[in-house]
């Protein structure tokens, strides 16, 4: 019974002990720091430069204290809409910008105007803001980011062909970029895809990895898209459009330089397959840098970046994940501690350890224009000496700004556009069939009038 | 009096404790089983977005929508009644032949048991990730073996046409639970009838047809609805293998729920899409326990 009585104390006591830990929990002064949530995702490095970030930030800010959430971007907007539905999104976050608009048609982000375009020191590149019909700015890309081609120069080598232009104004015509590809195109015997007896079936080296999904930059250069600047007219059924689709998807079927979807899962990321030689280019997005910055420290990759092929213009789009606050009814401090963070995290000059590693681009136009500035970006191990005309040069004068940042279909258009094109990428229709009996009756059933 | 029993203090009690313990159960399927069960219904019939402010009650105009506008209701429903039938049966008869099998007298039957079950214990999301591997056409084993018997190869899951078939062998493949609840089904099966059988002069298939299917109708019976009512909600192949690809050729109607509810944020709409495959399961189910009536056969029963 004795025993009994003593255990029954100890419960007590500790119970005691967690209800009071809880109530200095709860009793917050007025002098203690403001906690925000920061949601993002992101490959191991991405999440290892970020927590730097934001350790460096809760340093410099002892007022403000960010806490990092990591959501995989598979299940991002899933898990934003459940904690939307539960009252706890976090103050800040990446968006997927592909699913922005609904959020801004029902407020549930803030209009970053006065942030984004207040100050003129900090101008930001005006692609870079995502705006729907003249609204609000509804975010801003933490970091800007274009397409190019990266290559293994040993390839180029063995093939004793001229490594890819690195000025616009040189960029090969997308007839030369197919002759350069099937080059540099091997099956397992030794034979280039310009070559008779070239088997196609068993290919040990392509010539570029397969892009199907960043096609924006090419239906530009020839001046065509999904939608017009305006986000009010269908470009996709423009001859320009389904022109660049068929030829996209002739690389993989008539040219036999790109790997068809059902090879892509022998084709690693980029980084490993110019490091294998699975492919010797590889259209990707600068971001591919920081993978490729370190396969040529670490594992000897000689890489090289060039300007895209182009059609009639040479012509790149732009990414690069919107950073939103999100509308938590929380006002006064908070939402000055959450500009602080902001401001603080849009700032290159704060995230130019992310510039370094080669994964973001600077968002502010000083930074393409200034001399010093970009020599501050740029002047690194992994950044190759072409990354100038190659990068920087061709992000200020050559990107046509991506429909994610303004139009409102985005999504639901993508639904339709997606898997009819699946029938394009795997040589079951012409661009034109695809096109024209599936995609656009479709779309006139989603959306309409609308497009008209 | 009456034939009612008083009841004594003692069992009284009893019954309290019995409601006691059972009340955590009881109150678990209240509030998230039954609570959103209801409130789905209620929502179905609203424009509830989870980020709008507001919920307006509009009626049957979800369902008026999925009915006339949907691009992808067809598709989706049709992919997977045709997944569902199909996997079912191919399920039901692996599972029905591998039970047989396993039920025989031979070496290391229990090896071979635990073998045909060890796939109903892997994960869902690592078993759909190695048949990715094994789907693979340029690499995967399955095409190996069909090119070393120099068959031709297949696209597998990478093709509108043999999506589906691929899935289903994907399903036949986990068939380890079906074929276990056979196996005791067949263990059952009284010796003597067989015997009498063989008397008459029968030989195995006439056993099989005969003494061994009636015997274990109420299994098979079984069998086919949890498979059919599993299959309608096949939700991870699509998530995880084909995210309803290629050309929506495995858009199956779970993964366009979800896409509805968790990405489109259509909460009230997907609510209503969720109680329409309702309806058509509980269709279904009705219909086959009627069709039972007619082959399903109860030892003693009528």
């Amino acid at each position: 019974m004795k025993g009994l009585l003593k255990d029954a104390c100890h419960v007590v006591t500790l119970l005691a002990a967690f209800s009071c830990s809880g109530c200095l929990f709860a009793s917050v002064g007025t002098n203690d720091p403001v906690e925000l949530r920061f949601t993002y995702w992101g490959g191991p490095l991405e999440r290892e430069a970020v927590e730097t970030l934001i350790a460096t930030f809760n340093n410099e800010h002892p007022g403000i204290q960010v806490r990092a959430q990591l959501v995989p971007i598979n299940s991002y907007v899933e898990k934003m809409n459940v904690m939307a539905a539960s009252k706890t999104l976090p103050d800040v976050g990446y968006f997927p910008e592909g699913s922005l608009y609904p959020w801004v048609e029902n407020g549930m982000l803030r209009d970053l105007t006065p942030l984004l375009t207040g100050d003129e020191a900090n101008e930001k590149l005006d692609y870079t803001l995502y705006q729907f019909h003249d609204g609000p700015i509804a975010g801003g890309s933490v970091a800007n980011e274009v397409i190019n081609i990266y290559y293994n120069k040993q390839l180029f080598a063995e093939a004793g062909v001229e490594l890819p232009p690195t000025k616009a104004e040189e960029a090969w015509s997308w007839d030369e970029f197919v002759e350069v590809a099937k080059m540099l195109t091997v099956d397992r015997n030794g034979r280039r895809a310009n070559e008779p007896g070239f088997d196609e079936n068993r290919i040990e080296t392509y010539g570029v990895s397969n892009f199907t999904g960043w096609i924006d930059s090419f239906l530009f250069s020839n001046g065509g898209g999904f939608v017009d600047e305006t986000g009010k007219q269908l470009l996709i059924d423009q001859p320009e459009s389904i022109e660049v689709l068929q030829h996209v998807a002739d690389l993989m079927y008539v040219h036999h330089v790109m790997p068809k979807p059902s090879d892509l899962s022998t084709v690693p990321a980029t980084d490993t397959a110019l490091l294998t030689k699975r492919v010797a280019m590889a259209v990707d997005g600068q971001w591919a840098m920081q993978e490729l910055g370190r396969a040529s420290v670490k594992d000897g990759l000689d890489f090289g970046i060039g300007v895209l092929p182009y059609f009639e213009q040479p012509a790149t789009t732009n990414y690069g994940t919107p950073i939103v606050a999100f509308e938590t009814g929380k006002e006064g401090e908070h939402r000055q501690a959450v500009d602080t963070f902001l401001t603080y995290i849009m700032d290159p000059e704060n995230v130019l350890m992310l510039i370094h590693e080669g994964l973001w681009m600077p968002n502010e136009t000083a930074w393409y224009e200034d001399r010093e500035k970009i020599e501050r970006w740029i002047d690194t191990p992994i950044h190759p000496p072409e990354y100038e005309e190659a990068v920087v040069d061709w992000a200020k004068d050559y990107v046509v700004q991506n429909p994610n940042y303004f139009w409102d279909d985005r999504q639901k258009a993508g639904d339709i556009i997606s898997p009819a094109l699946d029938q394009l990428w795997l040589n079951n229709k012409t661009a034109e069939e695809v096109v024209l009996d599936d995609i656009m009756p479709r779309m006139k059933r989603q959306f309409g009038d609308k497009y008209e | 009096m009456g034939a009612r029993k008083k009841t004594t203090r003692f069992a009284r009690k009893e019954h309290l404790a019995g409601y006691l313990f059972t009340l955590p159960a009881i109150l678990g399927l209240l509030v998230w089983t039954i609570g959103p069960i209801v409130a789905s219904l209620v929502l179905s019939f609203t424009d509830y977005q989870v980020i709008a402010d507001t919920i307006n009650w509009i009626g049957f105009d979800n369902y008026i929508t999925i009915f006339t506008e949907d691009l992808y209701f067809k598709q989706a429903l049709v992919v997977t009644l045709y997944f569902a039938f199909a996997s079912t049966a191919a399920t039901l008869v692996a599972a029905l032949l591998i039970a047989l099998l396993m039920n025989m007298k031979i070496k290391g039957q229990g090896l071979w048991r635990t073998l045909f079950y060890l796939p109903v214990l892997v994960p869902a999301v690592a078993a759909n990730i190695l048949w990715m591997w094994l789907f693979n056409p340029e690499f995967g084993l399955l095409n190996g073996i069909l090119r070393f018997f120099g068959l031709p190869a297949s696209m597998w899951i990478y093709d509108e046409a043999s999506v589906i078939p691929s899935l289903i062998l994907l399903s036949i493949w986990g068939c380890g639970g079906a074929a276990l609840i056979f196996l005791a089904g067949l263990q059952e099966i009284p010796k003597d009838q067989l015997e009498a059988v063989e008397l008459d002069g029968g030989n195995a298939w006439h056993q099989f047809r005969f003494v061994t299917i009636p015997t274990i109708s109420p299994i098979i019976f079984f069998n086919l609805i949890m498979g059919l009512i599993g299959a309608f909600q096949t939700f991870n192949q699509a998530y995880i293998m084909t995210e309803g690809g290629p050309n929506n050729a495995s858009l199956f109607y779970v993964y366009l729920i979800y896409r509805e509810a968790f990405v489109h944020s259509n909460m009230g709409y997907a609510s209503a899409l969720a109680w329409i495959l309702f309806l058509v399961v509980s269709l279904f189910t009705v219909l086959i326990f009627r069709w039972g009536k007619g082959w399903v056969f109860y030892g003693g029963g009528k």
